[in-house]
């Protein structure tokens, strides 16, 4: 059973306070400035190149309510490259679930620090800069980020979260570390969360590009606008080209062995068991990765089937909560956004205990339907939303990974 | 990996407060498959099942009731009706490739009788 304890402090704070929210289905938010709802507060600190990072976490280790935010790049990349980096390291700091930022530059970076800065202040965030080379070292960047740091805490904390509708939440469902009973249990019943999310209002958004390949044709006919069905076909092809200049046969290497042991024959099969995750509604518009979900509904997301990469790119979007199915079990987190861990393996739910939050091998065991255990983990997403904290946040698993596709110089 | 289990009895240890409804859940054939779409033409096994066991699915409130003509393992497919050669096998609602020969009902589905149709080397081309 999943038992979920309501945060008794943070209800009785709110009190009769306004109810934006319709019936059951309240979130418990932080408004921000530019309207945007966040279930989470931190201050995020944010290294802007990857010199920068062992100051950038002793800063964030250094106070409570401070989130520290790993960037292995932000220097000798190539322009697309960068750019991405770039993208990814505002969107995380626009993310809703972050209430302000200190980046942490080291001062010669290609990176441009001021112009990241005032994107992410752009949002109404206060954002403050230390620099490492005028700060004059280790030690002295420490210290003094450390006292910004602890006014942005301080600041942040006075926020207090009020009941909103589940229609603002936005969404990202993911699976990693996949088996047998990922795609015939987890997945549909994620699937299930995210049909009632969008029906309810709110925002999915599914990434992994590279999985898709082989459900396309299934994908297309969801999507209205044939510049919208373009999009996705040409990323799909882009993926495809990549690996084919590099000599792999993404299409002739899928099925895996280990998927056709596991009862898989064709890699229209496998999609399939990937792509239920995002249910079934019309999908509203493909997304460059780390790229601002700016509408409600279903959305696609092109990035690489890596976990953390994936994740880091949704909640730049703009997700404020992951979905993350796992047959055989994974610890992964993120720095900013909760990620609710959901196998449908039975024994991985036994063994991997403390890094699991959902049990849906019930479906599995055929105890119980896809919607019965959908409508329990759809309690969870509101339970989460409302301020409970996740096995991986509990655990502190903050892994942070920004896509790259070209070579470093 | 996946552990192979005794699904009644894993299902019964679970249940401590014993009911006929859970009791019926558990051991009838049911729940030995699942059929994840109204529209698929196969069913996954939950638990290894075995040449001449017999299955009870329902399908669209329609019970369908079949004998295995040969063993599926735990995660494997097996068919609910006859599929023609070069027919669609359907799961998910959606088509994951054709038959490369006719697959009878009650058949264990996979590489020997169903293909892609992104294979290079394929039975089925009449697009």
């Amino acid at each position: 059973m999943c038992m979920f304890v309501t945060s008794r402090a943070r209800m009785s704070e709110i009190g009769c306070a306004e109810m934006n929210s319709s019936g059951q289905n309240w979130i418990l938010g932080f408004e921000r400035p530019d309207g945007k709802v966040g279930i989470r507060n931190h201050v995020a600190v944010i290294p802007t190149v990857v010199c920068a990072t062992v100051v950038a976490r002793r800063i964030a280790m250094s106070l409570r309510g401070a989130s520290y935010v790993d960037n292995q790049f932000g220097c000798s990349q190539l322009e697309p490259d960068l750019e991405v980096t770039f993208r990814t390291l505002a969107g995380v700091g626009r993310n809703p679930n972050v209430a302000s930022v200190l980046l942490v530059s080291l001062g010669c970076e290609e990176l441009p620090v001021e112009k990241l800065a005032d994107t992410i202040a752009s949002s109404g965030k206060s954002v403050e800069v230390v620099v490492i080379q005028e700060c004059g070292g280790t030690t002295s960047t420490v210290d003094k980020g450390v006292a910004v740091l602890k006014r942005l805490v301080e600041e942040a904390s006075r926020l207090r979260p009020r009941r909103f509708d589940v229609s603002s939440l936005v969404i990202g469902v993911k699976c990693g570390g996949s088996d047998a009973t990922s795609g015939i249990a987890a997945n549909p019943v994620v699937g299930y969360v995210s049909d009632k999310v969008v029906d309810l209002g709110g925002t999915i958004v599914m990434s992994e590009t590279p999985e898709m390949i082989g459900a396309e044709h299934v994908l297309i006919k969801r999507i209205a606008e044939p510049a919208t069905r373009d999009k996705l076909l040409a990323a799909i092809k882009r993926w495809l080209k990549i690996a084919e200049e590099r000599g792999v046969d993404i299409v002739g290497a899928q099925p895996t062995r280990g998927n056709i042991a596991g009862g898989i024959t064709t890699i229209e099969e496998k999609s399939l068991g990937a792509i239920i995750k995002g249910g079934s509604r019309p999908i509203r518009g493909i997304l460059e990765y780390a790229e601002e979900i700016k509408g409600r509904g279903l959305y696609i997301m092109d990035t690489p089937g890596n976990d953390a990469m994936s994740l880091a790119g949704m909640v730049a979007g703009g997700a404020q909560m992951i979905l993350f199915t796992t047959g055989r079990g994974t610890p992964l987190g993120n720095p900013v956004a909760p990620v609710i861990k959901i196998t449908g393996n039975p024994h991985t739910y036994a063994r991997m205990r403390e890094n699991m939050d959902f049990d849906a091998s019930p479906v599995l065991l055929g105890q119980k339907t896809v919607s019965e255990v959908g409508e329990q983990l759809f309690e969870l997403v509101l339970e989460v939303a409302r301020g409970k904290l996740t096995r991986a946040e509990v655990l502190g698993h903050n892994e942070f990974v920004i896509n790259k596709i070209l070579p470093s110089l | 990996m996946f552990r192979n289990y005794t699904q009644a009895s894993l299902c019964l240890i679970k249940h401590i407060s014993f009911s006929v409804d859970v009791y019926r859940r558990c051991t009838m054939g049911e729940t030995k498959v699942l059929v994840l779409h109204p529209e698929d033409n196969v069913a996954v096994a939950l638990t290894d099942l075995r040449k001449g066991e017999k299955i009870r699915v329902v399908k669209n409130g329609r019970v369908i009731e079949l004998v295995l003509k040969s063993d599926v393992p735990f995660g494997h497919k097996v068919a609910l009706e006859d599929i023609p050669k070069c027919g669609y096998v359907v799961k998910y609602g959606n088509p994951i490739g054709r038959a490369k020969v006719r697959i009878q009902r009650g058949e264990h589905v996979h590489v020997r009788n169903l293909e892609s149709t992104y294979v290079r080397d394929r039975v089925c081309r009449d697009e």
